[in-house]
């Protein structure tokens, strides 16, 4: 269980993050959506104390900021940019995260479930973006924190790093998650819960199969001839030019794919257009 | 092993990976091994035996070398890792903030004692080859106040380090320091003393102040026998408190600048990283 109660975060003598207050059960996979500078990023950090905050934190029930060091135990917490000491291999972060989580070091069958077994020997400064990512990923998991917190997941994963962390997604079943992204595609089928941030605060918290439903996709620029689609894609409207689509959930990858290989320009939704249709 | 001990033992690993640290290890070893062999076969000057003439120029190549070491190590750290991104990875760790910073400070203190005792053993065996080890214990009092220059270096480099905004501030500080600390400030006690033609005991404490001068007027009261050396200030505190007096007050002045720097460098460290 995560809570954040009355939380505010102040940088410069701005206010980031405002009176937020928000409560994720235990075993609930959460998005924490909106644009950029919504503050997504700041409510996670206070969950590992890398922020100074007004308010009460609550980690699996314990007091972030009264007991620091036990609310970090039980937190992974992946950031937007992943960044381990330059010095070290890869295989050296997950022994030394390994120690500092009072574990025996034994990074082999880490970085093998990762995908990473034959680049524990490379330095971090050699590993690509992707792979410092699920590097990231593999030691937040150290040691079985209830908590799970990823910041901008798919950022530098390539398609084959998203489907592995779909697929780790998918298996971290019983763990609180929170995910925080900038953008919905795809997110909403792996969380129960979409919550919408703007300016520092929560504006819009809906459940994920509600989202679902609602998928389109608008086709800017109309070619002259619309490539063959899947029949479930229905044309909602036509405006300006271009093409409103409602495209079903479990087409919608395959659609931006087509359209993608003949190189018509889209416009998918944010995350708050989505959200403010589901609330009307 | 506990979080300190971790984090030290992890930074003593990554001091013996890193090539700038090996390279002015290096440099100071060949220099001080340089610097005895010169003394040890060079003509006898009136009044200065060959160890004094030694001591005295391993005393001036660390004023120089080990603040240097000391400020850019410490000053490197936090801005550092900081800029890249990698001090999260450590602060979202389940350890407390002044453990972390604890076993920070020790890692790089074995860096910095293990460069310092490097240049001073290779050193030692020239003196101990061509001099003798009659004045084995002037010479591991040098190696003792040159640790402790090493640390009050360390101290107020992480102090720089936790406070500058980004990596190159955070060495450019550094680099002013230490070129306060070694030349200026002197300069300036020196100039002071003339112009305001300020009492001896003055110009003692006001140099004293400076860990660098301390360290200066402690190994030379201490190591050479030619008080001549320290300088009408040196010999006022000699006169005062007797050549070992003066190196454990000065001492104490060293020990002061590490705590007090590892303090400062702590509250600013704890402030700039949350709970």
């Amino acid at each position: 269980m995560i809570a954040w109660r009355d939380v505010t975060v102040r940088y410069k003598g701005q206010a980031v993050l405002r009176s937020v207050s928000l409560e994720v059960p235990g075993g609930q996979k959460l998005a924490l959506v909106g644009p950029n500078g919504a503050g997504k990023t700041t409510l996670l950090r206070t969950l590992v104390g890398l922020v100074p905050y007004s308010g009460t934190v609550l980690v699996d029930g314990v007091d972030a900021r009264a007991r620091p060091v036990e609310a970090r135990r039980r937190v992974g917490y992946v950031p937007q940019l992943v960044a381990f000491p330059p010095h070290l291999t890869a295989g050296e972060v997950v022994a030394l995260a390994q120690e500092l989580r009072g574990l025996p070091p034994d990074p082999a069958p880490v970085l093998q479930a990762a995908g990473l077994g034959p680049h524990g020997r490379k330095r971090v400064g050699e590993l690509s973006g992707g792979m410092l990512r699920r590097l990231g990923v593999a030691v937040a998991q150290l040691g079985d924190p209830p908590v799970l917190v990823l910041d901008e997941p798919t950022s530098y994963l390539d398609r084959e790093g998203e489907a592995w962390l779909v697929h780790w997604l998918r298996s971290a079943a019983g763990r609180t998650v929170v995910v925080a992204s900038h953008q919905l595609r795809g997110l909403d089928r792996l969380v129960d819960r979409v919550v919408l941030l703007d300016a520092g605060r929560v504006v819009a918290d809906v459940a994920a199969e509600d989202l679902r439903r609602l998928h389109w996709v608008e086709v800017v620029a109309v070619p002259s001839e619309l490539p063959d689609l899947p029949e479930e894609v229905r044309v909602l409207a036509r405006s300006n030019g271009a093409l409103h689509l409602r495209v079903p959930d479990h087409r919608l990858r395959e659609v931006l794919e087509i359209l993608d290989q003949r190189a018509v320009r889209v416009h998918e939704p944010e995350p708050e257009e989505l959200i403010r249709e589901v609330l009307g | 092993m506990t979080g300190w001990a971790v984090v030290a033992s992890w930074d003593v690993r990554a001091a013996l990976r890193d090539r700038w640290l090996w390279a002015l290890a290096v440099a100071f070893g060949s220099m001080t091994l340089a610097a005895s062999a010169v003394a040890l076969s060079g003509l006898r000057v009136v009044g200065l035996s060959s160890f004094d003439r030694a001591a005295a120029a391993l005393v001036h190549l660390s004023m120089l070398f080990v603040p240097l070491l000391g400020l850019v190590l410490g000053g490197l750290w936090i801005a550092g890792e900081r800029e890249s991104g990698a001090l999260d990875f450590l602060l979202a760790q389940p350890l407390d903030r002044r453990v972390l910073y604890a076993g920070r400070y020790l890692g790089l203190a074995g860096a910095v004692t293990g460069a310092t005792w490097l240049g001073y053993g290779t050193a030692g065996v020239v003196l101990a080859w061509g001099a003798g080890t009659d004045r084995l214990p002037a010479f591991l009092w040098l190696v003792f106040l040159s640790t402790l220059l090493g640390l009050s270096s360390l101290s107020v480099g992480l102090a720089i380090s936790a406070t500058a905004a980004n990596r190159g501030r955070a060495l450019g500080a550094a680099l002013l320091v230490w070129l306060a600390l070694t030349v200026l400030t002197d300069l300036g006690v020196l100039a002071s003393a003339v112009a305001l033609r300020l009492p001896a005991a003055v110009v003692l404490a006001l140099a004293a102040a400076n860990p660098v001068s301390a360290f200066r007027m402690a190994a030379l009261a201490v190591v050479t026998r030619t008080p001549e050396l320290l300088g009408p200030v040196g010999m006022v505190a000699i006169d005062r408190l007797g050549a070992t007096g003066t190196a454990v007050a000065l001492s104490g002045v060293l020990v002061v600048w590490a705590a007090g720097g590892l303090g400062l460098g702590l509250r600013r460290f704890l402030q700039g990283s949350g709970p």
